[in-house]
């Protein structure tokens, strides 16, 4: 009994970092830019995609595939700044529309991937064997890679923005926009800057959690609605909740899994996160917004 | 407020003319398809409401509109209930469900509140597709719960006629009713709240309020659409749940124009017609609804209906002599004044 706790625990720990990893990239685009981006599942399939493809047809070797897809995604990343979200950014109704617009190109690169690639499953390449075991739970070696790429992504990306002259800008304009503009830094830059960040860990955390699963042209979806539960119960734009929520999260589907039936993970979070939201309705880290009129 | 005659004229004689449509093309194909413009175009007018006019941004109509033909399903295969009785409680149903999700997630703001439905559309959709107790038959769906007695009342030949004028009849009411809800005090309400927020609040108009009553009274009208749907496809399974039923929604919406009164009947059109001419292709239908929607957004951000509206008020605008409207706001009686034609 000790025993499946330590892996269930275990397995939502790799389960967590993953999460972290998706959510911080949604939540990064939402607290910079207030785009709320549904295409975010897909560019992790892309990702996942890319990987597959440099590895299997370009017979690079496995650990090409994660710097090659994060490569692929932000040029998709960029495209989508420069054919969507950036003319939409200079029109009225900017938050609904892009958040269709999103949504639209999420379906459309859905059904691209299907065309192209078609329906059967392909087993993600950047992938290592074997496992050890510790006091009889199974730990693979792909999931401590996993956990291992993860939390090197995020601490890159803390320090990209704590330390660097980007960083301080992209926060800036989280907190301020209009003031942020006022101080000579480019939306457009930040604009850009942020989504190439987001995309490339979408592209990651598809790498990672389709060599958990396998890919296929839908696997972004489910993971994504979860990641969205995550920001919600961390609060959208604050990117320490999302982190803490990300392990509660994956600790909860993990237990959920194991306890009631895999069916049940996504219900019960949601009963979880609606039941936070009614105490505190910015989420569980989340700051009161305070709405300028 | 705008003159209400025209919209119902207009709206009536659209009905007469689908009406007649049987008496030129007996084609079984094209009713049916008519059958699903009618029952969508009313789906979308009631989640214009809610989305365009209310602002809620709210994604968990889709599933509404399947638990309403789940409601009756389940009732007419394990209690035999006909479809003709549990249409109207599939409404209260689906407006009951749609008060349930609404409670927790109205407190929230645009962002939140889209996040969290779409989170409930697909907790609905893993809950009946992962059902294994028989109750809503799985991935496998239910069938053969009965029909509305249109075979017995018009042999199997003429079915399809009952299906159709009870559609447009359907039709109808849900444009209808949409409409004169954008005209009542509660599309005032929304009006108010969406042109100063603490100016309506300040007057005693409650945001929450009004939108969960709106939320409630669409999810009602949206359920009985759904009944009607699904006992016209004599099934229903989770196949209605998928996330291209959203989008193609959604498209029908944006296409239109969000919050107008003829968007979602133009956006319908549109977006059907592209099916249509997609048949033969139907792996490329998603990625060119979704083009065309993101081409509309970023051409009219607004909606074609919306841009028509511009267009024809360019048109009429007066011809042959210079208008000035002069604004004089440091004159006491502060009225817009119109200067004489210059010369």
């Amino acid at each position: 009994m000790a025993a499946i706790i330590a892996q269930t625990l275990y397995s939502g720990l790799v389960l967590s970092a993953v999460y972290a990893l998706m959510a911080v990239g949604l939540t990064l685009i939402w607290g910079a830019l207030r785009v709320l981006n549904l295409s975010h599942g897909a560019f992790m399939m892309i990702g996942a995609y890319a990987s597959w493809l440099v590895v299997s047809e370009l017979e690079l070797p496995w650990y090409f595939g994660l710097p090659g897809s994060v490569l692929v995604v932000i040029v998709f990343g960029a495209a989508l700044y420069f054919l969507l979200l950036g003319p939409l950014s200079r029109r009225p109704a900017f938050e609904n529309n892009t958040f269709i617009a999103t949504a639209a190109v999420a379906s459309a690169l859905e059904a691209g991937a299907l065309v192209y690639f078609g329906p059967r499953n392909k087993a993600q390449p950047f992938a290592v064997d074997g496992a050890i075991q510790i006091m009889g739970v199974s730990i693979t070696f792909q999931h401590i890679l996993i956990v291992l790429v993860a939390v090197a992504a995020l601490f890159a990306l803390d320090l990209f923005l704590k330390r660097s002259r980007y960083g301080l800008a992209i926060r800036a304009t989280a907190q301020q926009p209009e003031a942020a503009q006022l101080m000579g830094i480019r939306k457009d830059t930040i604009f850009l800057l942020v989504l190439a960040l987001s995309s490339g860990l979408a592209s990651i955390s598809g790498v990672l959690l389709s060599s958990i699963y396998f890919i296929s042209p839908v696997f972004g979806l489910y993971p994504m609605l979860k990641s969205f539960i995550v920001c919600i119960f961390g609060g959208l734009g604050n990117m320490r909740g999302t982190l803490y929520a990300a392990v509660v999260i994956g600790m909860t589907e993990a237990l959920v899994s194991l306890m009631l039936g895999v069916q049940f993970a996504l219900p019960v979070m949601l009963g979880i996160v609606i039941g936070v939201l009614i105490f505190r309705p910015h989420g569980l880290f989340g700051k009161q917004e305070i709405v300028r009129l | 407020m705008t003159n209400a005659r025209p919209f119902i004229v207009g709206l009536l004689s659209l009905c007469l003319a689908l009406g007649v449509l049987p008496l030129f093309i007996s084609s079984r194909y094209v009713l049916d398809l008519a059958i699903t413009f009618c029952v969508w175009a009313g789906v979308v007018s009631q989640w214009n409401l809610v989305m365009g006019q209310a602002g809620i941004f709210s994604l968990v109509q889709v599933a509404i509109f399947s638990l309403g033909g789940y409601f009756t399903a389940v009732m007419g295969v394990h209690f035999g209930i006909p479809p003709l009785v549990t249409i109207v409680p599939a409404g209260v149903f689906c407006a009951l469900f749609g008060l349930l999700i609404g409670l927790p997630c109205l407190r929230l703001r645009k962002a939140y509140v889209a996040l969290l439905t779409l989170a409930a559309h697909y907790v609905v959709y893993l809950l009946i597709y992962a059902d294994n107790s028989g109750l809503t038959g799985g991935s496998y769906g239910l069938y053969g719960f009965g029909d509305f007695g249109f075979r017995a009342l018009l042999s199997a030949r003429y079915e399809i006629l009952g299906s159709f004028y009870s559609a447009i009849v359907i039709f109808f009411v849900l444009v209808l009713v949409a409409y004169l809800i954008s005209r009542s005090p509660l599309g005032l309400a929304f009006r108010a709240l969406r042109d100063s927020e603490v100016y309506a609040s300040a007057r005693g108009i409650s945001r929450y309020h009004y939108q969960l009553l709106v939320f409630t009274i669409t999810s009602f009208f949206i359920g009985i659409a759904g009944s009607f749907y699904g006992t016209h496809l004599k099934l229903v399974d989770p196949t209605g749940f998928e996330f291209g039923t959203v989008m193609t929604m959604l498209a029908m919406m944006v296409i239109g124009g969000q919050g107008h009164r003829w968007g979602p009947l133009l956006g319908c059109a549109l977006v059907l017609t592209t099916n249509e001419v997609m048949r033969s292709l139907p792996e490329w239908r998603p990625i060119v609804v979704a083009s065309i929607t993101i081409a509309v957004l970023l051409v009219w951000p607004l909606g074609i209906a919306t841009a028509l509206d511009k267009m024809a008020a360019y048109i009429r605008r007066p011809v042959g002599r210079k208008v000035h409207l002069q604004a004089t706001p440091v004159e006491p009686s502060g009225v817009l004044r119109r200067s004489s034609p210059s010369r």
